[in-house]
């Protein structure tokens, strides 16, 4: 029979809360040592035994927690404490799911305990269960007996979550004056509690605003304006309210007044422009819109967003007209980033043509005259070089490699120490498909300022995408603080996500794909932690009152999974798995690479270390923490490749299940792990967005080859999946998709890839003869870098030998004629 | 086109994005988290018409009881390409007159690496500290 507390001895029941307390002021050591000293005389004790556990947990020691743990609830079923410590350990491992179950079960027993309800109420919400939150938010109030703040203001925030923004704003009413009432003796009175008191204020107009009282809210707003921290927010909200009640004149002047804040907000200009009733995307509104954005420019000539905003909306000579006044004031100024502002203008055909002619005029004027055409006063020769930094970058943009460099060569040879000249020569080289050289450019623009960490990242970066890992280590670490102790280590601890996944491709590359992984789980790793770190704003936030803050959070973090760099590198770390995988079932498994490779990797075998002054402090970096797995072989050794390339897929498949390619990752997966049904699956969520996407096909292929070669698959389900295929696909074959888009690079290496993955002589023959066609005419624009790039990586794959290999990169230089990475 | 506005929770990542590309005194993203849910109103960002994160100022303020608030530039960065268009002012003159208003605060404090002399003398003398 299990002992209770109580039933202990009185020693034994002081020693037991003295646990309790050494584990409040995080003294675990000495909280274990007195466990043990229980149990010396009750060896059976659960309480103790689950303490314990918890105790072991802190000192690192899980596997042994878990098992004393589990023990003690064994012993003591009944017991909350038991269950709150269980709880309390899974949370710290951030098994939030089991951690809800445990504090469930501890409040059966115990169902008043307020600081249970409490952390319950933080986990309910980090896994999102909000309709119990309410519940448990409920019985926290109901509980407390001093209308402590932060517990109703938790359960207005709870029931706003679910949506009902009526009873939110009726726990407000009903509480708020313990905050608000002068007489409460409470925060209202106190100056230091005057940013509470705004943020509560601001809470609960806004929960009239989603409620739709708009006309309640803002005579709320107007009421609560002197106790109001947060001005900025209080005027934005006031305009916005006042443009939904379609008092537009009122909105104006609240919209104007925004603009005197902050004339470089476009925000506030549309919305100012909306008030007027105009819209700047109705070609009709075109000259009212252009009288009032003059007006504004007259009162504010200091806001840059006034200057560019007719661009956006002028077209034809006015458009010429705007575009003259913004490009000569930038080009005296000298701004480093016009083209970069221009550039979204030329998803207009006319205006990228209109910028490219007004430019080419200003550089001849400026050539023969030294000065613009209106003007008579002569220009410094800085302007000669924007202007031809400008033109360089138009170049650029139309692919005019040749012509963009020496423009660039031109700029600099006026102003050889202007790092941002160097920024773009690198820029245009890389997309000229010269990557050894763009890295040569950065790095000798870094060397012209050394300090700068910004040109210093641009060369890391580089540095990486051609297969530099450890030049590119070397240079980051100059800049990391120096007091760091672990230069490596802090890049990691400060989240440089960048760095981890482009040193992911790179390993990659390399073909080093124990190293690869690793930097992809890191990012991996980088995001799970972003993702926990909501968790302590759950009550914090209710203690600082600032709920709409903590609304956004939430809002962030819900879509936290879709941010570019985890999706790109989830993709690239599901590849590595199943690149293992097959490697594995074909009979030769990927070794993990000991040895770091110590030469750039380069086909063309010219690599050569560049120079570098890396006096500026490497001597002082420390030596790194110890790596526990430098080569990433816990990766390579592990025998679930495809269970963890699951775990991304799934994460994909949430988050980002309105993107074809997660759905091709996720078929790789399905079928190696012969999940037909999953299979199948993916192939409908991918045909449901594009039907026409280069891998659908491809993929319907492949389901077909595999279904036909599993001969353990029970044969009633394999007519009904082949059925199905059968029904949405007819008799869909690679030849006939690269057929219907052959002009189409996309589409060829789609079925070339899926050729070679269905090996067969015949099959990888065809698919080589289709790759070495790459780069012929007929794909015409199709043929970026980047494909053919990949079609080179295919031929390699398919076991081309040199000199096809090199009869290939004679005809892909002939569409990238600077390149050197073929 | 630069758009100067108040900073959003997803806003932290970019942010913290810019801060390591530029600067040396680098955070994790749950300090941004702390100071945009403290004082969600006095941090600002600058955003470029695609939409990125190319400058930002994260502050908070200070208020020991009986005392003045104080407010802190905890960190202020504009990405070298977008120099010269008076962002970083921009951002400061936003994040100073939120302070004011809202916090009636009447100094405000920041630290600088002598080394950047770009940001040193935009605070000397563009923006008077001392």
């Amino acid at each position: 029979m299990s002992l209770t507390i109580t039933e202990l001895p009185h020693k034994e029941q002081a020693l037991f809360r003295s646990a309790l307390r050494l584990y409040e002021v995080r003294q675990y050591k000495k909280g274990f040592k007195t466990c043990e000293q229980i149990l010396k005389k009750f060896p059976n004790h659960g309480e103790t035994l689950a303490v314990k556990g918890m105790f072991l947990a802190y000192l690192d020691r899980n596997e042994e927690a878990y098992t004393t743990i589990k023990r003690g609830i064994e012993i003591s079923p009944q017991s909350s404490i038991s269950w709150h410590v269980y709880g309390i350990v899974c949370r710290r491992d951030e098994k939030f799911e089991e951690a809800t179950k445990c504090y469930e079960e501890a409040l059966k027993v115990d169902s008043e305990n307020v600081s249970i309800l409490r952390e319950l109420a933080q986990l309910q919400t980090q896994i999102r269960q909000y309709d119990r939150l309410v519940e448990t938010r409920a019985r926290i109030v109901k509980l407390d007996g001093n209308n402590t703040p932060s517990y109703w203001l938790g359960l207005a925030v709870a029931h706003q979550l679910t949506g009902r923004y009526d009873l939110a704003l009726r726990i407000i009413s009903t509480h708020e004056n313990t905050v608000l009432d002068e007489n409460s003796g409470f925060k209202a009175n106190n100056p230091d509690y005057r940013a509470e008191v705004s943020e509560l204020l601001m809470y609960k107009t806004w929960l009239m605003e989603l409620n739709g009282d708009f006309q309640m809210a803002l005579d709320n707003l107007k009421e609560i304006r002197p106790r109001i921290t947060d001005v900025t927010g209080w005027k934005e909200q006031k305009a916005k309210l006042l443009l939904k009640l379609n008092r537009k004149e009122a909105a104006a002047s609240a919209y104007q007044d925004l603009i005197e804040r902050n004339p470089d907000n476009n925000n506030y200009i549309c919305s100012y422009l909306l008030c007027n009733g105009l819209d700047m995307s109705r070609p009709e509104d075109k000259d009212a819109v252009l009288e009032i954005i003059k007006g504004l420019q007259k009162q504010f000539p200091i806001s840059n967003t006034l200057k560019f905003v007719p661009l956006t909306f002028c077209t034809g000579d006015d458009f010429v007209r705007e575009a003259d006044i913004l490009a000569k004031y930038s080009l005296r100024k000298g701004i480093p980033s016009l083209f970069a502002s221009m550039k979204t203008l030329y998803m207009n055909e006319a205006k990228g043509t209109a910028l490219g002619k007004l430019f080419e005029g200003y550089a001849l004027q400026l050539r023969d005259t030294k000065r613009f055409s209106d003007s008579t006063d002569d220009e410094s020769s800085l302007v000669l070089m924007w202007c031809k930094l400008y033109l360089a970058q138009h170049a650029d943009y139309y692919g005019d490699y040749e012509r963009a460099l020496k423009l660039v060569e031109e700029a600099i040879s006026t102003s050889p120490d202007t790092v941002d000249l160097y920024m773009v020569k690198a820029k245009v080289l890389k997309h000229a498909g010269d990557i050894r050289g763009a890295r040569d450019i950065m790095d000798f623009g870094r060397q012209k300022d050394l300090k700068d960490r910004f040109i210093n990242t641009k060369t890391v970066k580089y540095m990486l995408r051609n297969n530099e890992v450890d030049e590119a280590e070397k240079t980051i670490v100059l800049l990391v603080r120096d007091d760091a102790p672990h230069k490596v280590q802090e890049i990691v601890d400060t989240q440089t996500i960048w760095y981890m996944r482009e040193q992911g491709h790179a390993y990659r590359r390399l073909g080093d794909i124990g190293r690869a992984l690793k930097h992809y789980q890191q990012v991996a790793d980088s995001f799970a932690t972003y993702h926990n770190d909501q968790y302590d704003f759950h009550s914090y936030s209710m203690r600082k009152f600032t709920v709409r803050a903590y609304n956004d959070i939430l809002k962030w973090e819900d879509q936290l999974f879709t941010h570019h760099v985890y999706v790109d590198s989830a993709k690239a770390a599901i590849d590595c798995y199943v690149d293992l995988y097959d490697r594995k079932a074909a009979g030769s498994p990927f070794v993990p690479i000991s040895e770091k490779p110590m030469k750039p990797f380069t086909r063309n075998g010219s690599a050569k270390q560049g120079q570098h002054n890396l006096s500026a402090g490497l001597g002082e970096t420390k030596p790194v923490a110890v790596d526990v797995d430098p080569n990433g072989s816990k990766f390579v050794e592990a025998d679930d490749y495809l269970e963890r390339a699951l775990k991304f897929v799934e994460v994909l498949e949430t988050y980002v299940g309105s993107q074809p390619e997660t759905h091709v990752s996720a078929f790789e997966v399905h079928l190696r792990m012969k999940k037909y049904f999953l299979a199948l699956k993916s192939i409908n969520s991918l045909k449901a967005i594009d039907d026409d996407y280069s891998s659908l096909v491809p993929m319907v292929v492949r389901m077909r080859a595999a279904l036909d070669s599993d001969e353990t698959f029970a044969a009633p389900m394999k007519a009904a999946l082949k059925d199905q295929l059968f029904k949405a696909f007819g008799d869909a074959s690679i030849e006939s998709t690269i057929e219907t888009h052959k002009q189409s690079l996309t589409f060829m290496l789609a079925g070339a890839k899926c050729m070679i993955r269905l090996g067969g002589e015949s099959n990888v023959a065809r698919a080589k003869d289709l790759l070495l066609q790459a780069a012929s005419d007929r794909y015409g624009e199709t043929r970026t870098l980047k494909n053919l790039l990949a079609a080179k990586d295919l031929l390699v794959e398919a076991g081309a030998s040199e000199s096809e290999l090199a009869t290939y990169a004679t005809s892909a230089k002939q569409v990238f004629a600077l390149s050197t990475c073929f | 086109m630069i758009t100067i506005r108040k900073a959003m929770a997803s806003d932290l990542m970019a942010m913290q994005h810019c801060n390591l590309s530029n600067l040396a005194e680098n955070y994790q993203l749950s300090l941004y988290l702390y100071f945009y849910s403290g004082w969600p109103d006095v941090s600002f960002v600058a955003e470029n018409a695609q939409g990125q994160v190319v400058g930002y100022v994260l502050s908070y303020v200070k208020k020991e009881e009986g005392k003045d608030s104080v407010g802190y530039i905890c960190s202020l960065s504009v990405i070298r390409s977008y120099r010269r268009l008076g962002i970083a002012q921009r951002l400061m003159g936003q994040a100073h007159a939120a302070m004011v208003e809202g916090y009636d605060v009447e100094l405000s404090t920041l630290n600088v690496r002598v080394s950047n002399s770009a940001a040193f003398n935009l605070y000397k003398n563009t923006l008077a500290y001392e």
